[in-house]
């Protein structure tokens, strides 16, 4: 079993098991061999009440299995402050940059606002530190919120675009499957014109122009995904299941060392059906486990591989409303979340019962894995350690 | 000061003390509706004391507008006189004549639940189709919301376009089927058209609070701090205070809005169906011109359907402000009552 150890995780802080920290090359970089990380953002928002609460919980895998695995925060909150929103995509930037308030609106999408990281992500500082491809620290995202397929890099001088990650999600197989159906030339000419309609809409939705062509191993992953479900949509897993097949396909055929799963499904219930919300963290739940087993059957992953959960945002908890479950108001409850980690070298059966911020999720994660979050505003959570 | 119940009392005591006998009666009579509107059971019956009232005032126009210049207690000290009419002489109380508000309400409720529930039922299932699809990525059944959704909308803005007509004219005749005479309520309607549009917008206008009562509670912790540590028990007298509040705009401005309209359809019915002895021949269902009278020429029709479309454009934004405030705070119940439409009783789900 790998173990992170108190001594790896304050040379992690430090970054000193990091090479070319500042100012070095992406080559110059060192081979990776620390765990495995995976990030589960247990979003679209959600309560502690309906996740980490007793007999009140639709997770009961995460809550009476994961938790004894790891250790478990409880009192893990968004700071409040001016200009903190509890949203899904500020809250993924909480996570991945360490900072509140940590990037610049660039424009909007409907309702939906565009937002730029101004700090580096997690994936940046990673790649930055240690010779890993794009496609080994990997975003998995889901199709209702593309323009959150752009958060994978800042605007930071000493890192930016070229340690972005690679992006999984319907998104981005729609772009390969339409420039194939391009490219291969053979189809009628209807289904031909169609696809270049679509792809220049799908490139439309492209605000930081990343989406370009993929690599070969990325188009490989692509062409297997296309071979098994084919063209129409109908056939592969939908909603948060997609996710998780996604992320399962990704551990088995391209191994990456850091991940995030952006699960999404229970902001449904912003439309009332509350069925919606408790069903949907049912399925992030399933998914963990089946996340769980597939790591614990994989030889590069078992005892290897270490799983932060956290939410994007909590919800209201409002007594004057039928279906009291909104977040985008700055109520107290929608700033309460919870965080798990579990894996190697983390404490098992802990609950670590004190305040402790979103923005620590960064620090603490470069600190498993070996690098500094120097961007970070929260401080790396040594406690969760054995 | 919204009742003129001043004229009611008996003519034997001094001006002074009938007016304030008869002011204290019909706040007393305020009071009661409003803690009858707090529940949807007792709301039927503040329905029906508003079809009373409604069909007092029908009476009151019409009976004033045979003699010009005649006043309220004028006119309705002649109610004593006509038959039909003597029992309207009083505001509607509500010790006595409870079972005629019962029955006036029960009918009401029965006549608005045919005419709403078809678009409260589409515009409902409309919602819960299409995001339980929208949850499920049901692509092979993506149009079922929007096409329910569609046809709720243009349902309802079709009814909702005639509903204060039909319901002051179901309030006058007392039949549950009297909703349904839509010949007749769009002739009534064309009649009246530029005052008629004026009424809806203040009507629409008049549903703004009830919609922020909805609402606001969304993110009533930024207007009301305090309830973000507050606990069960000061959550619960809050929402209580907070129904009540808006219950007691709802009772006070409909007591406006349907003694408005029904004094439109008197207006409409005379233009329709001539002045002599216009009542009489509406509670005997003669609506139309007598035999030998001068039929009143019918209106124009571009003007008519130039007012017809803005009022459905005021409804179009009524149905509008209800999606909004269903995607802020979403409630079941609210699909299909309306408050200032029909049922008087603002949803409480706490």
């Amino acid at each position: 079993m790998m173990e992170i150890g108190r001594r790896a995780f304050n040379q992690g802080l430090t970054g000193a098991l990091a090479a070319g920290l500042m100012g070095g090359s992406v080559h110059a970089a060192h081979a990776y061999t620390g765990p495995n990380v995976i990030i589960v953002r247990f979003g679209g928002g959600v309560r502690r009440s309906e996740t980490i609460v007793g007999k009140k919980s639709y997770a009961p895998y995460m809550l009476n299995v994961l938790a004894r695995r790891g250790t478990l925060i409880p009192n893990m909150t968004i700071a409040q402050l001016d200009g903190v929103d509890t949203s899904h995509a500020e809250g993924t930037l909480n996570i991945l940059t360490g900072r509140y308030r940590g990037y610049s609106k660039v424009g909007s999408q409907g309702l939906a606002p565009l937002l730029e990281p101004d700090a580096p992500t997690l994936f940046e500082y990673v790649r930055k530190a240690f010779d890993i491809p794009a496609h080994q620290a990997l975003l998995v995202n889901g199709e209702d919120r593309p323009q959150e397929e752009y958060l994978t890099y800042g605007g930071h001088a000493h890192y930016g675009v070229s340690y972005r990650s690679e992006v999984i999600g319907l998104f981005r197989y729609k772009l390969h499957k339409f420039r194939a159906i391009l490219e291969d030339n053979t189809a009628p000419e209807d289904e031909l014109a169609g696809a270049v309609k679509e792809l220049n809409a799908l490139k439309a939705q492209d605000y930081r122009g990343t989406a370009g062509d993929s690599s070969p191993v990325m188009q490989h992953f692509w062409d297997s995904w296309r071979a098994q479900y084919g063209d129409t949509g109908l056939k592969n897993p939908r909603g948060d299941r997609l996710l998780t097949e996604l992320a399962v396909k990704a551990i088995r055929e391209l191994k990456p060392r850091l991940m995030m799963i952006n699960y999404q499904d229970p902001d449904y219930v912003h439309w009332g059906n509350a069925s919606h919300y408790t069903r949907a963290i049912g399925i992030i739940d399933q998914g963990l486990k089946r996340l769980v087993d597939t790591v614990d059957l994989d030889p590069q992953y078992r005892e290897r591989t270490v799983f932060a959960v956290v939410p994007d945002c909590g919800r209201d908890a409002n007594g004057l409303m039928s279906v009291p479950f909104q977040h985008h108001f700055n109520t107290r409850s929608s700033h309460e979340i919870f965080g798990l980690f579990f894996g190697p070298g983390i404490a098992r059966g802990k609950v670590l019962d004190k305040p402790v911020d979103q923005t620590s999720i960064a620090a603490t994660i470069g600190a498993i894995m070996g690098f500094k979050a120097s961007g970070a505003e929260g401080r790396a959570l040594s406690e969760i350690l054995t | 000061m919204t009742l003129t119940a001043a004229e009611e009392a008996a003519p034997t005591q001094p001006n002074r003390a009938r007016g304030l006998k008869a002011r204290a009666s019909g706040l007393f009579s305020i009071v009661i509706a409003i803690a009858l509107a707090l529940t949807p059971v007792t709301a039927v019956l503040v329905l029906g004391w508003f079809m009373r009232i409604m069909r007092r005032e029908t009476a009151l126009t019409l009976v004033r507008h045979e003699t010009p210049g005649k006043k309220r207690s004028a006119a309705l000290e002649d109610f004593a006189r006509i038959g039909e009419l003597a029992g309207m002489q009083r505001f509607p109380g509500w010790w006595h004549g409870l079972m005629e508000t019962l029955l006036a309400g029960t009918r009401a409720t029965a006549a608005l639940a045919i005419a709403t529930l078809p678009f409260g039922a589409l515009l409902l299932l409309a919602w819960w189709a299409g995001w339980e699809n929208s949850f499920n990525k049901g692509y092979e059944q993506a149009w079922v919301g929007p096409l329910l959704a569609l046809a709720g909308v243009l349902v309802a803005v079709f009814v909702l376009t005639h509903l204060p007509m039909a319901l002051a004219h179901h309030a006058a005749v007392r039949r549950i089927g009297a909703i349904w005479d839509v010949q007749l309520i769009r002739r009534l309607i064309s009649r009246v058209r530029w005052r008629y549009l004026l009424f809806t917008l203040f009507m629409v206008v008049a549903s703004a609070p009830v919609y922020l009562a909805q609402a606001v509670p969304t993110f009533i912790e930024s207007v009301f701090p305090h309830l973000a540590t507050a606990g069960p028990e000061e959550i619960k007298r809050f929402a209580g205070r907070w129904h009540l509040s808006f219950t007691v705009y709802l009772v006070l401005v409909l007591l406006i809005l349907r003694r408005w309209s029904a004094r439109l359809y008197a207006r409409a019915f005379m233009a329709e169906a001539g002045q002599a002895g216009a009542y009489a021949r509406l509670v005997h269902g003669e609506v139309g011109s007598p035999a030998g009278a001068e039929v009143p020429k019918p209106p124009r029709r571009w003007p008519g359907l130039l007012t017809n479309l803005m009022t459905a454009a005021l409804w179009f934004g009524f149905i509008a402000a209800l999606f909004t405030a269903q995607f802020a705070n979403h409630a079941w119940w609210n699909w299909v009552n309306s408050p200032i439409s029909g049922l008087p009783w603002v949803f409480r789900p706490y």
